[in-house]
């Protein structure tokens, strides 16, 4: 008999049945795909970290090894089971032999040993080490397309011409190719010698690479390297501790991820609770009469729990049964973003996870209603209107439950307790400020007096019995917050990343210039420019506390460890503010000054004052902040966290940069006649960087955006599904305004109205909270300036409210046209 | 007698059909009933007298035949053309007594008026509300009275607009038989007072004896009527 009348539930409820279905269904399937994507993104780039590093440890510096660090290095080469190998690596401009064509090209300089893990993949198939020697060189294939060569032609790098002997493919300790600047140039270390000049005058990037035996442990070489290392200029990681900006981005995009995938969860959650209260809100009258029957509460409890299980197992299945191919899809979509060496694999792991947790949730979400059966009176049949049913009233365990299960899953996903914390934090906050508006504002609205008739029965209609006005507001709102916050902190991310580069922006960069030959570059060009010097340096401390090297790795948004680029001038630059203090600096200090960027003040916590300690290629040099600067604008223009006097900084060690728009025709012409002219200077055609980047950026926002639908969608269930709750109290309505004689337009006035009110309050308090929330996440979090976007959030209002209007107005259409006999008989009764 | 009838209903027929079965309720009805009088509908259970009932009233559409209210044929009008004639000239009372669950007892009864423009709406809803003995049952949820008072209020809600007919289906079908016949002498006192015509189904035969005209359904189909 149980299984005929779990049928019959399920035909009897065929629209909720499939709400609560596509509810499930969808959050299984965006955690499917997202969990599938994550992994997939991490495995690539955490995959072998060994290799994406090609060694064990590495010694980084942007200078030549000091002799201290030589000499560890060169001990450590002399024991047998350690190998040490060195890597120099620059951008250059490359031409070819007749001087017709020249390219920037990023050169790595490798001696040999390299790589130590992983494979440099040649398209002839030959091992790496048989090919590169003295004299031969092995390029990109972008470099033979765009200079018109093949193998065996040679090219000038400087001075020295060389031959190339074959294309790379692939090389393991090149993570991702979208953000270069140019083709790859594989050059032999015994060559080094003769491209001497190129390599004083461009920054080089200086690398030693260690490879260690097993019983050896990387971090303890590391502790070692450490105590010879000039902290200014010289740093050391393992594989493991090594961090990029590419890593940093995405642990942001996982993060947000993350963020999206807890919030669909959430909003499935909510959204099954919702609808299975509302399902047993209508069977309230059938499980009286079966409990008067004789049915003991266990019957009734298994009839339902049939039900519940029924459909979740379904929505799960058949939401896993979409996740899986769309698994697929997303990875193609990143292929070319991610390591070419990757393969995607389905993420059986994420698919139990996925499966679990939608069962799980199911459970949970269901238990409460549930539960709540057994105390369930029959008598409830002799009341016309159950207004005080205690059928949905808390129940501490439950409650409780679904708490842990809901902080265990935010911790498990963001794998970080503290962060973790500030989360379930804000969301508890938030589910409270909800539910005590919302309150509050029925309260008032219940007490309102008013004498326009409609006003009043829409109103009134807020509070009919059964309603559950205030859980489907604080639903609605709610759900609406987190869609809205999902889109402006998307918004956001887009507009800090995506369309920070205007049409406007300078297009080519010219470094490594010498003072003396500014005068002519601008003759040369044709047009004033702006010229920057740059002096490479290290903070070391700030107030005399001593920068912690191991901590800076740890931030999110930028390290106060790393080399950092320092200028100087006496003027702001036309798109900076000064937010605090007077001007740039103070005419009579009486001592050294630094103005420094907001950002980096941020950052560090460094206030107008404070003492800060630079290391210059090991001079050191300690400078008061006289004030704190802000960019108004977002994009390329070259900026400074640290701007110096010039008297302070003229005799440092400098380049000079410049930076200048050039009308994309000419670029090549005008590439040929700065290199002829002064083969020192690199060109840095930014054009093609800045497609790239634009492109890498929209196709990560389209990922971001597919899962933010899967939320969205997920949220607008909701929607329908609360109202879809009332639909027989608001029908039962309509009907009896129809027999007192009001006309289908009074029906449909109050209805919108009703609607109107749902929607107004929850969109506008969720929009409210959306912006508190946006805003936090965007500046404490993703470190990006935050703007409201009125426009997008006004669009959001009105489709909120639209949408809970009409999902509402549906549900009472049929209604209006038609005779009310036929609904007065499968009301009344209920 | 001379007058036209106020209800004049022709060759009625209903059916029902459930999947692909078709069930005929009312087969050829066709009845008059005249202006002020007290008409009872009789018949078993399932004979179709609800049916007629909300044909007769235009709350439910014949498959084929005509009713006329005062001359004029409501089967063709439109739900919005209906209105009017459902605030004004019916007023309706039932069986479970269907008041407007968000409404107080006072609003149930003020909103006909409300919804008719009538500016005193509220002040003949407490006289009326007073003359059933509920002056103070006023700001009570429907849910917060009994099966009697809430009918009692059913009532003063049909009567607000001194319509000029009043259907009433099994009026005191849900109540015990004290308060069912203090029902039903109400709605007879407001009848005679106001002149209503009263249609009213009833299955009581003491009340059906003191009607003007009986209708007898059985399977859908009209005895002759009964003069009494
Ligand atoms: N919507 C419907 N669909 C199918 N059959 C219906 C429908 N409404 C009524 N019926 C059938 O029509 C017949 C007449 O119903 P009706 O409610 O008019 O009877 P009744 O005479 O008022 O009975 P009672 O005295 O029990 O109220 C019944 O057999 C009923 O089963
Ligand atoms: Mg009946």
């Amino acid at each position: 008999m149980l299984p005929r009348l779990i049928l019959r539930e399920l035909d009897q409820n065929r629209q909720q049945t499939a709400v609560l279905l596509v509810c499930i269904a969808l959050s299984v399937v965006g955690l499917t795909a997202l969990g599938g994507f994550q992994a997939n993104v991490r495995e690539a780039m955490l995959r072998d970290a060994r290799q994406l590093h090609a060694a064990d440890v590495i010694v980084r510096s942007s200078f030549p090894f000091l002799p201290a660090m030589e000499d560890k290095l060169r001990a450590l080469d002399a024991r047998d089971d350690v190998a040490v190998t060195r890597v120099w690596e620059f951008y250059t401009v490359v031409r070819t032999v007749d001087e017709s064509a020249s390219l920037l090209s990023a050169v790595k300089i490798v001696a040999s040993g390299y790589p130590f893990y992983g494979q440099v993949q040649l398209a002839s198939g030959e091992a790496f080490h048989d090919v590169i020697g003295p004299g031969n060189i092995i390029v990109e294939q972008s470099l033979l397309d765009r200079l018109g060569l093949t193998i065996g032609d040679r090219i000038f790098l400087g001075d020295t011409a060389l031959v190339i002997r074959d294309v790379v493919i692939s090389e393991p300790d090149r993570p991702v190719t979208v953000f270069t600047l140019g083709p790859r140039i594989f050059v032999d270390a015994r060559d080094r010698g003769r491209l001497g000049l190129i390599t004083q005058g461009s920054r080089v990037r200086y690398k030693a690479l260690v490879r260690l035996p097993a019983e050896i442990s990387p971090e303890a070489v590391q502790q070692d390297l450490w105590t010879a290392a000039d902290a200014a200029q010289e740093s050391v990681d393992t594989f493991r501790s090594a961090d990029s900006r590419l890593k940093r981005f995405f642990d942001n995009l996982l993060f947000f991820l993350k963020l999206v995938g807890i919030f669909t969860l959430l909003l499935a959650g909510i959204g099954i609770h919702s609808v299975l209260s509302a399902l047993l809100r209508t069977r309230i009258k059938s499980m009286a009469i079966m409990k008067a029957l004789g049915a003991p509460s266990p019957f009734i409890l298994r009839l339902y729990l049939g039900v519940v299980l029924f459909v979740g197992a379904a929505g799960t299945v058949g939401g896993i049964l979409v996740g899986l191919p769309l698994q697929e899809m997303l990875a193609r979509l990143l292929t070319d973003l991610i390591p070419a060496e990757t393969s995607f694999r389905i993420a059986w792991d994420a698919v139990g996870e996925s499966f679990l947790i939608g069962l799980l949730a199911v459970s949970l979400f269901a238990a409460r209603p549930l539960l709540n059966l057994r105390h369930f009176k029959p008598s409830a049949l002799f009341r016309h209107d159950s207004g005080h049913l205690r059928l949905f009233s808390a129940e501490g365990l439950t409650l409780a439950l679904t708490a842990l299960f809901f902080i265990g899953l935010v911790l498990w996903h963001l794998e970080d307790l503290r962060i973790g914390a500030y989360f379930i934090g804000g969301i508890l906050a938030l589910i409270g400020i909800v539910f005590g508006s919302c309150r509050l504002l029925l309260a008032s609205l219940r007490h309102l007096p008013t004498r326009h008739l409609m006003v009043r029965q829409a109103l009134r209609g807020l509070f009919r019995p059964r309603n559950a006005t205030q859980p489907i507001l604080v639903t609605l709102t709610a759900s609406l917050t987190i869609l809205y916050a999902l889109f402006l902190i998307e918004s956001n991310l887009d507009r800090a990343f995506v369309d920070a580069y205007p049409e406007d922006v300078p297009n080519v960069f010219l470094l490594d210039i010498q003072r003396h030959q500014t005068e002519a570059l601008s003759r040369l060009v044709d047009q004033p420019l702006d010229f920057y010097p740059v002096v490479r340096a290290k903070l070391m401390a700030i107030n005399g506390q001593a920068i912690d090297p191991k901590r800076e790795r740890q931030r999110k948004s930028d390290n106060l460890a790393r080399p950092f680029n320092l200028t100087y001038r006496e003027h702001l630059l036309n798109d900076e503010e000064i937010v605090r203090g007077d001007a740039l600096f103070d005419d009579d200090a009486g001592r050294l000054q630094v103005s420094v960027l907001k950002r980096v003040a941020d950052i560090g916590g460094i206030r107008l004052g404070d003492r800060l300690r630079f290391k210059i290629q090991g001079v050191p040099l300690e400078a008061t902040v006289s004030s704190i600067r802000v960019r108004v604008r977002e994009g390329l223009q070259p900026y400074f966290y640290f701007v110096f006097p010039e008297e302070t900084l003229k005799a440092a060690p400098q380049t000079i940069f410049t930076a200048m728009r050039a009308d994309p025709r000419d670029m090549a012409a005008l590439q040929n006649r700065i290199v002829q002219t002064f083969p020192n200077i690199t060109i840095l055609d930014a054009r093609q960087t800045i497609r790239q980047i634009a492109g890498a950026l929209e196709r990560f926002s389209q990922v971001i955006r597919f899962f933010t639908l899967f939320s969205t969608a997920a949220g607008m269930l909701l929607v329908i599904s609360s109202i879809i709750a009332t639909r027989a109290a608001r029908i039962r309505e309509a009907v009896y305004y129809k027999i007192l004689g009001a006309r289908g337009r009074f029906v449909f006035y109050v209805f919108s109205l009703e609607n109107f009110f749902l929607g107004a309050a929850s969109a506008f308090g969720g929009l409210a909270l959306a912006q508190l929330i946006s805003w936090v996440v965007c500046t404490r979090y993703f470190d990006i300036p935050y703007a409201p976007h009125a426009a997008v959030s006004l669009a959001g209002l009105v489709a909120g409210i639209l949408t809970v209007m009409g999902v509402g107005l549906s549900a009472s259409r049929a209604i209006m046209r038609r005779r009310p006999a036929r609904f007065l008989r499968t009301h009344a009764a209920e | 007698m001379t007058t036209q009838p106020i209800i004049e209903a022709r060759q009625l027929n209903k059916t029902y059909s459930i999947d692909d079965r078709r069930i005929q309720v009312l087969q050829d009805v066709s009845l008059g009933i005249r202006a002020g009088e007290f008409a009872v509908i009789q018949g078993s259970s399932g004979s179709g007298k609800s049916t007629l009932l909300s044909l007769l009233s235009g709350l439910d559409r014949p498959d084929s035949g005509t009713v006329r209210i005062q001359g004029q044929d409501i089967t063709k009008l439109s739900e919005d053309d209906l209105a009017p004639l459902r605030n004004r000239t019916f007023g309706f009372v039932f069986q479970s007594f269907h008041l407007v669950p968000s409404l107080s007892a006072l609003e149930n009864i003020m909103f006909p008026a409300e919804l008719n423009h009538n500016p005193n709406a509220a002040d003949e809803a407490g006289k009326l509300l007073e003359r059933v003995g509920l002056a103070a049952r006023g700001p009570n949820m429907p849910h917060q009275l009994s099966g009697g008072e809430q009918q009692r209020v059913a009532i003063c809600r049909a009567l607000i607009n001194r319509p000029a007919i009043i259907f009433a289906d099994e009026p005191t079908g849900n109540l015990d038989s004290r308060s069912g016949q203090a029902i039903l002498e109400l709605l007879l006192e407001f009848q005679r007072e106001y002149h209503t015509t009263l249609l009213m189904v009833t299955h009581n035969p003491a009340i059906a004896q003191s009607a003007d005209s009986r209708f007898q359904l059985a399977d859908g189909r009209l005895a002759p009527p009964v003069a009494n």
